[in-house]
């Protein structure tokens, strides 16, 4: 039986046996010197920022062990009558102390309001000045990294680096080195405090510090892996969920509802036992903290009685000594919180290092060599000599291809997918750095060309058609930013479809939804194509859209098609006939290799392989294109 | 359906907008849901009652607890100072003999103190323990009650409400009911029952003290309220940021081909970057609210134990017989204040999450409430043997009321046996014809007969089991290759899923796979190409041996040679019972009994292929058209496996 992830359940049991993949990754990482000072050192980049907020965790510190302090001499002073008491020493009655005492509080208190009111401001900016850093880091170093890593990477995975461990950053970033300061700060002062009051007493507490922070440190340790499990049975709960939702024609086609929503309530039960363990856990541990601090004040009280007796200490000391052990009991429960935070940011902080430290591949030439591609009209002139590649070291995805396209060419790809005609694309287009061979670029030898230089004499259109979520004219004018309303529409009157944008809703200010899911694909299809020519492309790579087209005619995507394809040279992963047929130059690609090429007419006439793939496509088209 | 558009913000917005809260919307049925949620908790309520008994004893340990430690300290003063303070009276008047030495007494006063702790800590986790069985009981009832509903739900109510959003609705919503009965019911109760026992207590001992001390609570409630009002619309502007923010780096992420090709990848740092400042800004602005108010919490606190120590203080020098305090009983009131706060601050949060529950509550109400549109109705036709014919009598369909009709007066009969093929253009009708005769959706006009009977009196259960589909899009779950196909028939046997695996002509890369039939199909597991899931969906569908198969669609992706092994297999089993199959093949519509032509909603020509090839010239038109189409949208399969080969 195939075993559900930590679970007794059987896949059997479940709708979704494997959660769908975690793109977030693992959730703690053991702590790394290393990675530590990576992002110290990005916090050194606001040193004195930094240090202000280290004094200023100092300044609290002493303040949250004064203010007790105060406290309880105030109301011991007050009520005190023995001779050598401070009070009775300065002379000063017992109401005038309780005055003395409160205002020295109301004093501090405010004192405490304008330190954490600046230390607040202080820690945040900070944090959040590193998360910004970082964050535009990020981004700027993936519009580096070349297209191998985007083959290789989830979306999501890419993202959850610039949001989740960012986030798992941030909070360490704006928590763990104030907090612990203050934390280290506050047990050292009231340790100290506590001596000097009684070093008898003080000895007591110092004896059990090492036995409540191990206690604390083994239910953390005990709740974290209890915790564990429950997120577990959660990922199971809302994968099935989920799956349940985008299956639900299924389970109502063949009827499983009632099945369904037993092994939904197997998975509901499963996952309440868990929480179960996780409140029971807790229900002891949360309330250990202030066992400690009542049983410490227990202690206190018999053992400070019997040196009060002896004459050893006063009622106020013990007052103070009591209030005391707050003060150094409650940073442990702060540790042991800082501790979860760092190891949460040590996976965060590692991910998103990697990111940045990840190579991009070694596209750009030589900054010495580098030439320039000559600005012309025409289009370019591009040359493939025994070009060899492979995505992997030992696997060729393309052998010894070679061809020549004029300027102003139209070449046609034509093979089954996973022949290799993509693989020809983004080597025309640099995106990847072919092996052995040569690809000249108007005579230049393309190792030499940087790809910035190249893209922007290129212009691409791609078969899903991407838009970015904005107007029609944000995404037009995209391939060049400095275009006026007026060059857009030139544009498009260029491809003949001007009245199709101006007919949309709200004509060139039409939004187009998410990835334009607003427009109709015909339309979608024209707007990529203003979108390419907008770039004025000397070089121009399109992956023919597979699907037909709607309200848009099909008539009108070839007519704009042809526009666009008119005095530059293209390359075209072909889907259909007519452009097949119209192209001045058709490689026929299979198994990485060129078998054919040649004019449709020469191909049709002379070629072994070409006749019978046009007749299959014409076959399927029946007569049609 | 919330505006999509209007509420997503492009990547070429450079300022910031504030999209409408739509909370207003929901306050009308405010009191509707008030009245709901008291009703739910109402179901609880032993539940309810047996946590507030534990924690209103935990309260009520905790205040015995500071009354032992105050009376130490009074011991020791009076020990101390005997002549200037009174001798302490032990609560209850249960004394230890009055011939005590101190150390005897103080070992009482102080193991009192201990034993009451332990107490304490062990009905805290009792506490903890009985709520959390409680908010888990709730929870499950919830969840298990929601996903029951969304199983029952038809098809047009998943047409019209998003998957994300109905996740959330069984997670997220169902949770901000729990809260509401855990947070807002439950811990107004517990923290009213904890007020009042320590309020009970400090105005026996002193009244005028305890209203001194009281005087601060109001101003920190009211600057909390104030603070979650300024934070509201800060919040709703960082989480409108950071969703710009998301959503650009997702787009470029996805668009990355796009901005390299035209050479932008400065224009799109440049827009990254000021999204990335609008972020910090939103988020340095709640850090500035958070300064300003939070720390005065804090300070209040102080002020309120300076209070305490002036007045207090001079209560106790005054002792308590001249109608002043004990020692002791400063102390307590010490300790109780700082409880109190605790107590305040949770009154003040489960209010503040009212407005959230109620939001989330609504979403709840609104799924456990929506009609089950396909429901069985009385005396449901259910019989033990079908014989699988089909008639559609003047059948016309739209599948909203503002929509236009897709299917339009269709009158048609299949005889049991009998094998037939639809063809027409995308859109013309035919998945909404198989639609209809498994009643996922209902007519608008017309009746759909099954066996002689109109689906609606059939039982839905008996209909669809007596209806095997293939859905165009060929949905599996991530699960074992053999838990999938025997999806329809859970306890089909092992030998019954491999005959149908093998029928389906997909035993070879079954068997190739690492697992077999245990291997796990998804994004972790084994992942199938079209063709593929096509295949086992088709096993699954063929396993249950239904009378009626409908396949929509089902070999797009499948080879053609494959496609004639499958359809070979699927005579032999489909032998004598009713196949409906809509064809993107020549070789399928050849091989029909009958071939009926749909197209805009109408049946415009039916008869066997040659007929039609022969008389019609609608027909080859059509035909063709379609597919050409057909082709074209799954150009990536066919063209690997037909055109170059």
């Amino acid at each position: 039986m195939t075993q559900v992830g930590a679970t007794n359940l059987t896949a059997a049991q479940v709708l979704t046996a494997a959660s769908p993949s975690d793109d977030a990754g693992e959730r703690i990482r053991p702590f790394d010197w290393a990675m530590t000072r990576r992002v110290a050192g990005r916090m050194m980049r606001y040193a004195v920022l930094f240090w202000c907020i280290m004094v200023l965790a100092v300044v609290l510190a002493v303040l949250n062990g004064t203010i007790p302090l105060i406290v309880a001499q105030t109301i011991g002073g007050a009520i005190e009558q023995h001779p050598e008491s401070w009070r009775d020493q300065l002379g000063v009655t017992p109401t005038q102390w309780l005055y003395i005492g409160v205002s020295a509080l109301v004093t501090l208190a405010m004192l405490w309001y304008v330190v954490m009111r600046i230390r607040q401001v202080a820690v945040a900016t900070l944090a959040e000045r590193v998360v910004r850093d970082l964050r535009s880091e990020i981004f700027a170093h993936l519009q580096v990294l070349g297209m191998d890593f985007y083959d290789r990477t989830k979306v999501g995975r890419i993202l959850a680096r610039g949001t989740s461990d960012i986030d798992a950053l941030r909070r360490a970033l704006s928590e763990v080195a104030p907090r612990l300061t203050i934390a280290v700060v506050q047990m050292v002062y009231a340790l100290v405090v506590m001596l000097a009051y009684d070093w008898v007493l003080g000895v007591t507490v110092l004896i059990g510090a090492p036995f409540v922070y191990l206690v604390n440190w083994r239910f953390r340790q005990l709740l974290s892996n209890s915790y564990r499990r429950v997120q577990e049975t959660y990922s199971l709960l809302t994968a099935n969920l989920a799956e349940s939702i985008a299956g639900i024609r299924v389970t109502q086609a063949f009827t499983r509802e009632d099945r369904n929503s037993d092994m939904f309530r197997g998975i509901c039960h499963l996952h309440r036992d868990r929480h179960l363990v996780v409140a029971k856990a807790q229900g002891l541990y949360l309330p250990l903290m202030d066992v400690t601090s009542q049983l410490f004040i227990a202690i206190a009280l018999l053992v400070g009685g019997l040196r009060i007796a002896k004459g050893a200490m006063t009622v106020t000391d013990l007052l103070a000594f009591m209030m005391m052990t707050g003060v150094f009991f409650q940073p442990i429960l702060v540790i042991g919180d800082m501790y979860n935070v760092v190891l949460q940011a040590m996976a965060g902080a590692e991910r998103v290092f990697h990111l940045i430290d990840t190579a991009p591949a070694q596209l750009e030439p030589d900054q010495r060599a580098v030439v320039t591609l000559p600005r012309v009209d025409e289009g370019m002139w591009i040359e493939f000599e025994n070009v060899t590649f492979g995505y992997l070291k030992d696997r060729p995805v393309l052998s010894d291809i070679t061809f020549a396209a004029q300027p102003g060419q139209t070449v046609a790809l034509v093979g089954h997918t996973g022949s290799g005609k993509t693989s020809i694309i983004n080597l025309i287009a640099k995106f990847y750095l072919h092996g052995s061979g040569r690809i000249m670029l108007d005579g230049i030898d393309i190792r030499l060309v940087s790809p910035g230089d190249l893209h922007q004499q290129t212009g691409i259109v791609q078969q899903e058609n991407f838009l970015f979520t904005g107007s029609v004219l944000d995404n037009i004018r995209f391939a060049r930013p400095e275009a006026n309303d007026e060059q857009v529409r030139e544009v498009c009157r260029r491809l003949g479809c001007l009245d199709v944008i101006e007919e949309l809703p709200e004509g060139f200010n039409t939004q187009v939804g998410e990835r334009g899911s607003a427009l109709s694909l015909g339309q979608r299809q024209l707007i990529c194509f203003a979108r390419a020519l907008m770039a004025r492309p000397r070089l121009l790579i399109l992956d023919e859209a597979t699907s037909a087209v709607d309200t848009v005619s099909e008539a009108r995507v070839q007519q704009s098609l042809e526009r666009l394809l008119e005095g530059r040279t293209s390359f075209v992963v072909a889907h259909r006939l007519s452009t097949i047929r119209r192209a001045d130059r058709i490689l026929v690609i299979d198994a990485g290799r060129i078998v054919e090429q040649g004019t449709h007419a020469e191909l049709l006439r002379d070629g072994r392989v070409y006749p019978r793939l046009h007749a299959e496509f014409v076959k399927l088209s029946e007569g049609k294109g | 359906m919330r505006p999509r558009l209007s509420s997503r913000v492009s990547l070429f917005d450079s300022s910031s907008q504030a999209s409408p809260s739509d909370t207003a919307a929901n306050i009308t049925n405010r009191a509707d849901h008030f009245r709901r949620l008291f009703g739910l908790t109402w179901r609880y309520r032993w539940g309810c009652v047996l946590a507030l008994v534990w924690d209103v004893g935990v309260e009520a340990l905790a205040l015995c607890g500071f009354i032992y430690s105050g009376l130490a300290l009074d011991i020791l003063r009076h020990q101390a100072q005997p002549d200037s303070v009174a001798e302490p009276h032990w609560p209850l008047g249960i004394a230890p003999p009055s011939d005590w030495v101190l150390w005897k007494t103080l070992a009482l006063a102080s193991g009192m103190v201990m034993a009451i702790t332990l107490l304490r800590t062990y009905a805290r986790y009792r506490t903890r323990l009985t709520s959390e069985k409680l908010i888990q009981r709730i929870t499950v009832d919830l969840r298990t009650a929601l996903y029951d509903k969304l199983q029952r739900l038809g098809f047009s109510w998943f047409d019209t409400h998003d998957s994300g959003g109905l996740i959330n609705r069984v997670t997220g919503d169902a949770g901000s009911v729990r809260l509401f009965i855990e947070g807002v019911v439950l811990q107004l109760i517990i923290s009213t029952a904890a007020l009042t026992l320590f309020l009970f207590y400090m105005f026996r001992e002193h009244a005028l003290l305890t209203l001194a001390v009281l005087v601060v609570f109001p101003v920190q409630a009211w600057i909390l309220v104030k603070y979650s009002r300024s934070i509201e619309t800060r919040l709703r502007r960082n989480r409108e940021a950071l969703d710009r923010l998301i959503q650009t780096l997702q787009e470029c992420i996805i668009g990355v081909k796009v901005v390299k090709g035209f050479g932008q990848e400065k224009q799109v740092i440049d827009r990254f970057a000021e999204r990335n400042s609008d972020a910090y800004d939103a988020r340095m602005s709640i850090v500035k609210t958070n300064s300003a108010l939070l720390p005065w919490i804090m300070t209040l606190g102080f002020l309120q134990i300076a209070i305490l120590l002036l007045y207090g203080g001079h209560l106790v020098n005054i002792g308590p017989e001249a109608g002043g305090i004990a020692l002791g009983t400063l102390w307590v009131f010490f300790s109780l204040v700082r409880q109190l706060a605790g107590q305040v601050d949770a009154i003040v949060s489960s209010a503040s999450s009212i407005p959230e529950s109620l939001v989330g509550a609504s979403r709840v109400f609104e799924l456990l409430d929506a009609p089950i549109e396909i429901a069985a109705p009385v005396d449901a036709y259910a019989p033990s043997e079908i014989r699988g014919r089909i008639e559609f009598e003047h059948v016309s369909c739209r599948y909203r009321a503002d929509s236009p009709l897709v299917l339009e007066d269709v009158s048609f009969v299949v005889e049991p046996g009998e094998a037939v093929a639809m063809v027409g253009p995308a859109g013309g009708g035919k998945s909404t014809i198989f639609n209809l005769i498994g009643r996922f959706y209902d007519a608008t006009s017309g009746r759909v007969l099954v066996d002689g009977v109109d689906v609606r009196q059939w039982d839905p259960a008996a209909l669809r089991r007596a209806v095997s589909v293939v859905f165009q899009e060929p949905f599996l779950f991530s699960n074992t290759i053999a838990n999938n196909v025997r999806f329809g028939v859970p306890d089909a046997t092992d030998e019954a899923v491999q005959r149908a695996v093998q029928d389906a002509i997909a035993e070879e890369f079954v068997s190739t796979s690492k697992d077999g039939y245990q291997t796990i199909i998804g994004e972790r597991g084994l992942t199938l190409s079209g063709g593929e899931r096509q295949r086992l969906s088709i096993a699954r569908a063929i396993l249950p041996d239904a009378p009626i198969l409908l396949l929509d669609d089902a070999m797009a992706s499948v080879d053609a040679r494959t496609e004639v092994r499958i359809a070979a297999n699927l005579d032999r089993v489909m032998h004598g019972r009713t196949t409906l199959v809509i064809a993107h093949r020549l070789s399928t519509l050849r091989r029909a009994d009958r071939v009926l032509v749909v197209e805009r909603g109408r049946i415009t020509a039916q008869g066997t292929h040659e007929n039609l090839m022969r008389d019609s010239e609608h027909y080859r038109e059509a035909a063709t058209l379609q597919l050409d189409h057909d082709r074209e949208e799954n150009s990536d399969t066919i063209e690997s496996q037909e055109v170059v080969r």
